[in-house]
């Protein structure tokens, strides 16, 4: 990196890039992930995320107590699957989007022409921000646990186990995944929430009607269903041989094929 | 030197009938706003196909009303997201300030838009039934006969709470100005709070109590029963006041404020 750089082609004058070292890929995931926080929508999404997590869990608390309801600290974790699985795939389909929307995508891949280092990049960050997010429900709900501990003497059971904390773990990454899926294979913040949304509130309707109608639809609902087949997760039944193959098949067609269409899709993407 | 002036005095102010005209164009002479407009017509009929299809074969009685019916569900929660669109999109391309700049009487635009979503409400519910009628046809001629029964007590309830939820979305729109952040909260607010009120009143005496006065899409049941009941009528019009018309208000203020930037 010299002078030469400055300099007209055509003189004699050559760009000597033989020195410069290719970017390494920690300090992509580090720029990614910085890129997530430093924007206000970002920031508040985060922030929006965390007082959700926070608020629902409160309420939940408060209804207990008073209640002299019988819940225990996987109750308290579960009821997070509704706030952060909620904003969690947001966070991840506009982890992808938002390069398109704001048109940042053409410095992003000038600065990196390799488009599948930079998805993957991205794809650390979706995951790291899902641990974390797992991390601030364990404490949220180990704080509430110990509250109810403190204000009732009904429930507040300890019965958090490894199996419970690795399920709780797989399902936010599952819906952190599916966003950043959808958004891959639209390139649209609104599309991709809205298939988002439609996927995980209606869609499950919809499987319910066709299942009560039509009997051969009842036996195949199992292995198209995919939030079905995550539900023996949460619910404390655990998986079984079969919830496994059903989790696999349906996850193949939610996950995988919007995945694979959709980075196939950035790697080529015309960059406006 | 004399001061140079611009007679505008003979510049007639623009009329209203042309900002309605514009903004209905603008709300399908993009790709984006093209295909949200596409979708809903295509995923209206895929569902009608496979709604004939299935009853059909499966000799389930069906009516004009149902096939109706099933175009109302889809269109409920893609309608709205029009209603969002119409308003952030000029936030978030930054066409507001064209938009602004050659209408300065901000309250004539958001009046425009609102009726552009109401326009587009009324085409959406005309092509809901278009599509209900062929689809009674093809299933009556599959099963040798159709029931014509098309209650028009329901169409009137599905006109209004199809206009009520491109309001709702309209007004989370003006409130958030962020297309994102309205399409998640709309979805929440339409699929996942009827449930938690459904938990909350289970457990609690007096939230059972409180529950039908601020669940808006509960109350919207007095719509399609037309109830006799005056209390949930009231329920209607005090959880409309909650959902619909303090978002619909504070963010109208917003929009005839903000900083267009």
């Amino acid at each position: 990196m010299s002078m030469n750089s400055m300099a007209a082609p055509g003189l004699g004058h050559a760009l000597d890039l033989s020195g410069t070292s290719p970017t390494p890929f920690s300090r992509l995931v580090r720029t990614e992930l910085r890129k997530t926080w430093d924007t206000r929508a970002g920031l508040w999404l985060l922030i929006c995320t965390a007082l959700l997590t926070a608020a629902v869990m409160v309420i939940q608390l408060a209804v207990v107590v008073v209640q002299d309801l019988v819940v225990s600290y996987n109750d308290f974790l579960t009821s997070t699957n509704f706030s952060i699985g909620l904003l969690l795939p947001v966070i991840g389909i506009l982890l992808v989007t938002s390069e398109w929307s704001q048109r940042t995508a053409m410095v992003t891949f000038s600065l990196e022409p390799h488009r599948g280092r930079v998805i993957l990049a991205k794809l650390v960050v979706g995951l790291l921000l899902g641990i974390a997010a797992v991390v601030i429900a364990l404490g949220l709900a180990a704080i509430c646990n110990l509250l109810l501990n403190g204000m009732s003497d009904l429930g507040g059971a300890w019965d958090l186990s490894l199996e419970q904390t690795a399920y709780f773990v797989l399902l936010q990454e599952i819906g952190m995944l599916t966003g950043f899926a959808f958004a891959a294979l639209l390139l649209n913040s609104p599309a991709a929430i809205v298939l988002y949304m439609v996927y995980q509130f209606v869609l499950p309707t919809i499987f319910g009607i066709g299942g009560a109608l039509i009997g051969w639809f009842e036996d195949l609902k199992p292995w198209i269903d995919f939030g079905a087949s995550q539900t023996p997760m949460f619910d404390g039944t655990g998986m079984t041989g079969e919830d496994w193959a059903h989790f696999a098949v349906s996850g193949f067609i939610w996950l995988v094929i919007p995945l694979v269409i959709g980075v196939r899709r950035v790697l080529t993407a015309e960059v406006k | 030197m004399t001061a140079a002036t611009i007679d505008i005095a003979s510049t007639a102010p623009t009329p209203f009938s042309r900002l309605v005209r514009l903004e209905l164009r603008k709300s399908y002479d993009t790709r984006a706003g093209f295909w949200l407009l596409g979708t809903i017509v295509l995923l209206v009929l895929a569902a009608e196909i496979i709604a004939v299809s299935v009853t059909a074969v499966q000799d389930e009685a069906m009516q004009f009303g149902d096939f109706v019916g099933t175009a109302a569900f889809l269109t409920s929660f893609l309608l709205p997201v029009l209603g969002i669109m119409l308003l952030t999109t000029e936030w978030t391309q930054r066409t507001a300030m064209v938009t602004f700049a050659l209408e300065p009487r901000r309250s004539l635009v958001i009046l425009a838009k609102a009726i552009v979503g109401v326009i587009l409400t009324l085409a959406t519910v005309v092509f809901s039934i278009a599509i209900g009628f062929v689809a009674n046809l093809v299933y009556g001629l599959a099963q040798g006969g159709a029931d014509w029964t098309f209650g028009w007590k329901d169409f009137a309830a599905f006109l209004i709470t199809q206009v009520l939820a491109m309001l709702g979305g309209f007004a989370l729109a003006a409130l958030f100005l962020n297309t994102a952040a309205a399409i998640v909260v709309f979805f929440v607010y339409k699929w996942v709070l009827p449930g938690l009120f459904a938990i909350g009143a289970a457990l609690m005496a007096w939230f059972h109590d409180l529950a039908p006065w601020i669940d808006f899409q509960g109350a919207q049941a007095a719509i399609w029963d037309w109830s006799s009941s005056a209390e949930d009528w009231a329920q209607l019009v005090v959880s409309a006041v909650i959902w619909l018309g303090l978002p619909l208000a504070f963010g109208i203020r917003r929009v005839l404020r903000a900083e267009v930037k």
